[in-house]
């Protein structure tokens, strides 16, 4: 028995080493360079060529389709499933660099076929727009949709719809800190002159603004007093009865009430017309 | 001031035409001494029901604008050879008019009559716009139907008679605001002592 024992302990120890998943690997120099040294140009950088060609086409064209329909772009960062990037390596740094000055993106580095070790970073504009609890419901919302598929294309995309979708509301975001008035930040303390002036000419333009305010209210209700007017006098107008002096006109040719030869025309023929029997 | 009969010209306050005699007794010897008839009369027979309807609403509505006047019109039945303009006189001064309000006359009468089978057409009126209206006007009236009547649609041509005429009296109310201040003028100097003169 113990002999039987001892006989299958390497191949125990084999198959259970077997089954052990492979420690992850740092990623070389030359690989790093490829994928930081700067910008991808691309919307989904794998320098590793980890997808093949028509699913990779089949995710870039995803990626350029979604930027031609939001404001914010999704960049996407392919590892290998078994990768680590170095242990001084910082990727928000990383991000403040290359994508400031630039349209707002959410940059996520994916290891393909482990979804859960996703990391998402987002361009410096959008990193102050977007709050860390929607970074983190946005990041844990897309793994729980990539870990629907078992296929590690599949994972990718569906990982992929679901951050654009994420990203829809970040775009919200965006644009009401956008609209919100920038903060008056004071470099140096202001003397009281200053701040008097300061708050004098907020006071000034408040006022001005008011004054606008009141000016369009004043000219549209003017406008439809003047049209409502118009409408009465036109309408008094058509109703208006003319009358006309007697002026005690004399009878004639023994006429009580007229004497006036009158007008008459023919309307026998049409060679006839009305101007040409003016003088009748 | 012309003659009806041969359209000379005459004084004002003339019986009967120093040119041709004419005068309202000579025409009754003609037509007869009154006709009782409504203000829409069509001897002719040339408007139908709802014609004569609709002309008569136009009547209507011209009288509520010019309150003071009413229009008459008068389809002459088929023989009557006499002039338009003799006939008219006559007609102006003896219809009565059974649905004429009260308290008018035909002072304020625009009679238009339209002979269709002489193919003739005539407007004319009472002494109330005698200092109004122009011979011109009358006939610009007339000229607007023409083609109207040119046609055979004698009910498009009275409407398009009446608009002509309501555009004129318009015009012309001008002329009576400046009658009234002139009359009020002459009114208040003959108050003062001054000489009274005449229309």
């Amino acid at each position: 028995m113990l002999l039987r024992s001892l006989m299958l302990a390497p191949v125990i120890l084999i198959a259970a080493m077997a089954q052990e998943p492979a420690a992850p690997e740092p990623i070389s120099e030359s690989l790093q360079s490829a994928y930081f040294s700067k910008r991808p140009s691309a919307l989904l950088h794998d320098p590793q060529k980890l997808l093949g060609k028509s699913d990779a086409d089949k995710q870039l064209e995803f990626l350029r389709y979604h930027a031609g329909d939001s404001a914010i772009d999704l960049q996407i960062y392919l590892f290998k499933g078994d990768e680590i990037l170095a242990g001084d390596f910082d990727g928000e740094a990383l991000v403040d660099r290359q994508f400031v000055g630039r349209r707002p993106a959410v940059v996520v580095f994916y290891f393909l076929g482990q979804p859960k070790r996703a990391q998402l970073y987002l361009s410096p504009d959008l990193d102050e727009a977007v709050p860390d609890a929607r970074r983190r419901t946005s990041l844990e919302t897309s793994i729980a949709k990539a870990d629907e598929d078992p296929t590690a294309v599949g994972q990718l995309e569906k990982f992929a719809v679901q951050m654009t979708l994420q990203i829809y509301w970040m775009e919200k975001l965006l644009e009401q800190h956008r609209l919100r008035p920038p903060a008056v930040v004071a470099a140096v303390p202001q003397t009281p002159a200053e701040e008097k002036e300061q708050r004098d000419a907020g006071f000034f333009e408040a006022g001005l603004e008011g004054l606008r305010r009141e000016s369009r209210l004043l000219i549209s209700a003017a406008a439809g007093l003047f049209v409502l007017l118009t409408l009465m006098v036109a309408l008094r107008w058509r109703r208006s009865r003319i009358r006309f002096v007697d002026a005690g006109m004399a009878a004639r040719l023994g006429g009580n009430y007229g004497a006036h030869c009158g007008s008459i025309i023919s309307f026998a023929s049409a060679t006839r017309p009305p101007s040409r029997q003016r003088r009748k | 001031m012309q003659c009806p009969s041969c359209v000379q010209p005459i004084h004002r306050g003339a019986v009967a035409c120093p040119h041709c005699g004419f005068s309202i007794e000579q025409a009754d010897g003609n037509f007869g001494r009154e006709v009782r008839l409504r203000r829409l009369s069509d001897e002719a027979g040339i408007l139908r029901l709802e014609q004569r309807e609709i002309i008569q609403k136009a009547m209507g509505d011209f009288s509520k604008r010019f309150p003071q006047l009413f229009l008459a019109v008068h389809t002459t039945a088929p023989g009557l050879e006499t002039d338009l303009r003799v006939f008219g006189f006559w007609l102006l001064n003896r219809a009565r008019f059974d649905d004429l309000p009260a308290g008018m006359d035909n002072r304020a009468c625009i009679l238009i009559l339209i002979n269709p089978q002489r193919k003739e057409a005539c407007i004319t009126h009472g002494y109330l716009l005698e200092p109004y209206l122009e011979q011109e006007d009358l006939h610009l009236c007339l000229a607007r139907a023409h083609g109207h009547w040119l046609e055979g649609r004698h009910a498009d041509g009275i409407h398009r008679l009446f608009d002509q005429l309501g555009k004129v009296l318009l015009r012309r109310s001008g002329r009576s605001r400046r009658l009234l201040k002139s009359l009020m003028a002459r009114k208040a100097r003959t108050h003062d002592g001054g000489e009274e003169v005449s229309l």
